[in-house]
């Protein structure tokens, strides 16, 4: 009836990975999206995000370039896609 | 025989295009495991916005059809199920990829999900009218016990605990009351001006199912994404159609057990393919080969998964009542482009819905054509890094809803949704019958607040709502379900050390105890 338990619950280690995607999700949607606008603040961070969370040694430049190739590949899809195709409109900052 | 004056409207450039394009997208992302049909479905709907009802609903429908089947590649390639209806797949799936017969199992499954499929669009077909004049007789008080059947059977089927499952309704049903009353305008829970319209469905459906796996994805760090790829050796493709013919019980299990439970209102297809596994293996006559790599384990799995599409839209279409958590989405995809699923919804729209329903028959073709082709091309899509889809979704999640009122508001209410519905199913409580709680709540409201207005002119509100052969038979549907079930957790629940989330499957385990289908799929999952 719900009182066995149910679920797997959350780690520290779980909760200390999350930390970085969490905040950087929450500041591009609830401060950067608006200042710099939409799609310059996705690309920051959907850079930042593979950075992040990328397995790859940072001093490995291949993988710069790799994570700069696809999100440049990303925001160019995404601005076809809904500037372009489906006409939306999304909030101007300091960039676009 | 209405559905045969609009086939042509399906073979139009723009909606063979989209139907190609709708499938081929939805094989690749089916594959991709986290992302589910639902998530995907719900991804797709802003891009449809520009679109006419038709052609959205020909695209959403496609995708619907193809990501069912589409898990399937994942199951059997990678033992990673694309989606929870694909678990039953894996056991013996990747079992005969294993042994060198990938192709084989890739073409067994989608052509058993092909026959599936058509058979379901069929039942959807001729099952659909019938309802629909049905319904007309339904008054406010059956409408109301339905919706709340809806909430009920999702809410204790779908969730670890009968409790968290039936709060999990509740929570979507409170979500939404946010806004203002649509009889009496009072103003509910508005917390912020943004909240002011109440929470929009698409962007609550996009937070819902995508956001929670976003998090998880990031929640496994910067861990390599080691996946092992079978490779897939050629195998002709008639020996194949010669295999699903010959194993005719399977496929009838399959199908029929898929077609029931997609009639259920709110239960879906994770249970579908779990259900005809395991009543295609007791049946057989080849028991023991069940679990090595035998075809009708594939073949039953995956013809229930796809029998269960076309049917799951019977109660939407008639009643307004979601089938299944994906049909919930195409619910709010046809509230989007104006059209309200009823009793009279063919009268009103046909040019709408009988083109969508046949383009669903199409689909499935489009579905085992492309599938069998491309299968090893989706395969290696699903090996894309775990982060990288993260943020890939994370930005369709965030563009999406943006799209949907183009208001910041709303992509606030995706990430507050989807981060509390995280941490809701970290603690055991499910998305799916808070989505259904969110959809049928305030067609709960509305069919209870003019019922109860119409019955002070009558008997009262008690007579109303609870007299009368259907009105008894309903609220029988209602107590019997809670009653049966809370009996049973409390009967089987000393017989497992785990516990799982639908009863069919606490009784497969009792049997099958650490071998049970569940219980592997959690163990690997974890």
């Amino acid at each position: 009836m719900g009182l066995s338990k149910v679920g797997n619950g959350l780690s520290a280690y779980m909760f200390k990975n999350m930390l970085p995607g969490v905040l950087i999700s929450s500041v591009y949607l609830f401060f950067a999206a608006k200042f710099f606008g939409f799609y310059s603040a996705t690309t920051i961070a959907f850079f930042l995000l593979l950075t992040a969370y990328d397995p790859a040694s940072y001093s490995n430049m291949n993988s710069w370039v790799k994570r700069i190739i696809i999100t440049a590949c990303f925001i160019a899809i995404m601005y076809t896609l809904f500037a372009k195709i489906l006409v939306v409109y999304t909030p101007r900052g300091m960039f676009i | 025989m209405d559905f045969i004056f609009y086939f042509g409207e399906v073979f139009t450039l723009t909606s063979m295009l989209l139907l190609i394009g709708g499938t081929i997208g939805g094989l690749i992302m089916g594959a991709t495991p986290g992302l589910s049909p639902t998530m995907t479905v719900a991804l797709l709907i802003p891009f449809t916005f520009n679109m006419t009802p038709v052609h959205g609903l020909i695209l959403l429908g496609a995708a619907y059809t193809s990501t069912v089947a589409g898990g399937a590649v994942s199951a059997i390639l990678l033992k990673i199920p694309g989606a929870p209806a694909n678990i039953a797949t894996t056991l013996d799936g990747n079992a005969m990829a294993r042994k060198g017969e990938g192709a084989k199992a890739l073409q067994l499954s989608f052509i058993a999900s092909l026959i599936g499929g058509i058979f379901g669009v069929f039942l959807l077909i001729f099952l659909t009218p019938i309802l629909a004049k049905m319904a007309n007789s339904f008054g406010y008080s059956h409408t109301f016990w339905l919706a709340i059947i809806g909430v009920t059977v999702i809410g204790s089927l779908e969730a670890g605990s009968v409790v968290k499952g039936l709060l999990s309704g509740c929570i979507g049903m409170w979500l939404a009351t946010i806004g203002f009353d649509d009889i009496q305008g009072v103003k509910r829970f508005v917390f912020h001006p943004a909240l002011g319209g109440g929470v929009n469905i698409i962007p609550a459906l996009i937070g819902l199912f995508a956001i929670p796996q976003v998090i998880s994805m990031f929640a496994k760090g910067r861990s390599q994404n080691n996946v092992e790829q079978i490779k897939v050796k050629k195998h002709p493709i008639s020996k194949a159609f010669r295999e699903v013919f010959s194993r005719k019980r399977a496929v009838l299990i399959g199908t029929s057990i898929g077609s029931l439970i997609g009639l259920i209102p709110g239960v879906g297809g994770q249970i579908a393919g779990l259900l005809a596994y395991d009543q295609a293996k007791k049946l057989s006559p080849e028991k023991q080969k069940f679990g090595t790599g035998h075809s009708e384990g594939v073949i039953a799995a995956e013809s229930a998964n796809n029998a269960m599409v076309g049917p799951s839209l019977v109660p939407l279409l008639t009643l307004s009542i979601p089938g299944s958590p994906t049909a919930a989405v195409l619910l709010g995809g046809l509230i989007i482009h104006g059209i309200f699923p009823g009793p009279t919804l063919f009268q009103q729209y046909p040019e709408v819905i009988w083109p969508f329903i046949n383009s669903m028959l199409i689909g499935q073709i489009l579905m085992c054509i492309f599938g069998i082709y491309i299968a090893s091309l989706a395969a290696r899509v699903a090996q894309v890094p775990q982060f990288v889809m993260a943020a890939i979704v994370l930005g369709l999640a965030a563009f999406g809803s943006f799209a949907v009122q183009q208001s910041m508001g709303d992509v606030y209410v995706m990430v507050v949704l989807g981060t509390m519905m995280y941490f809701l199913e970290r603690f055991g409580f499910s998305a799916a019958p808070l989505v259904l709680g969110l959809i049928l709540g305030p067609i709960a409201e509305s069919n209870f607040v003019t019922g109860s207005l119409i019955s002070t002119a009558q008997n009262g509100p008690f007579v109303y709502f609870f007299t009368g052969g259907l009105n008894i038979l309903l609220v029988s549907i209602v107590y019997y379900q809670w009653g049966f079930l809370f009996g049973q957790n409390l009967i089987l629940k000393g017989n497992h050390n785990e516990y799982f989330s639908t009863q069919i499957s606490l009784r497969i385990c009792r049997k099958h105890s650490n071998n049970c289908l569940l219980y592997q799929f959690y163990k690997t999952a974890i």
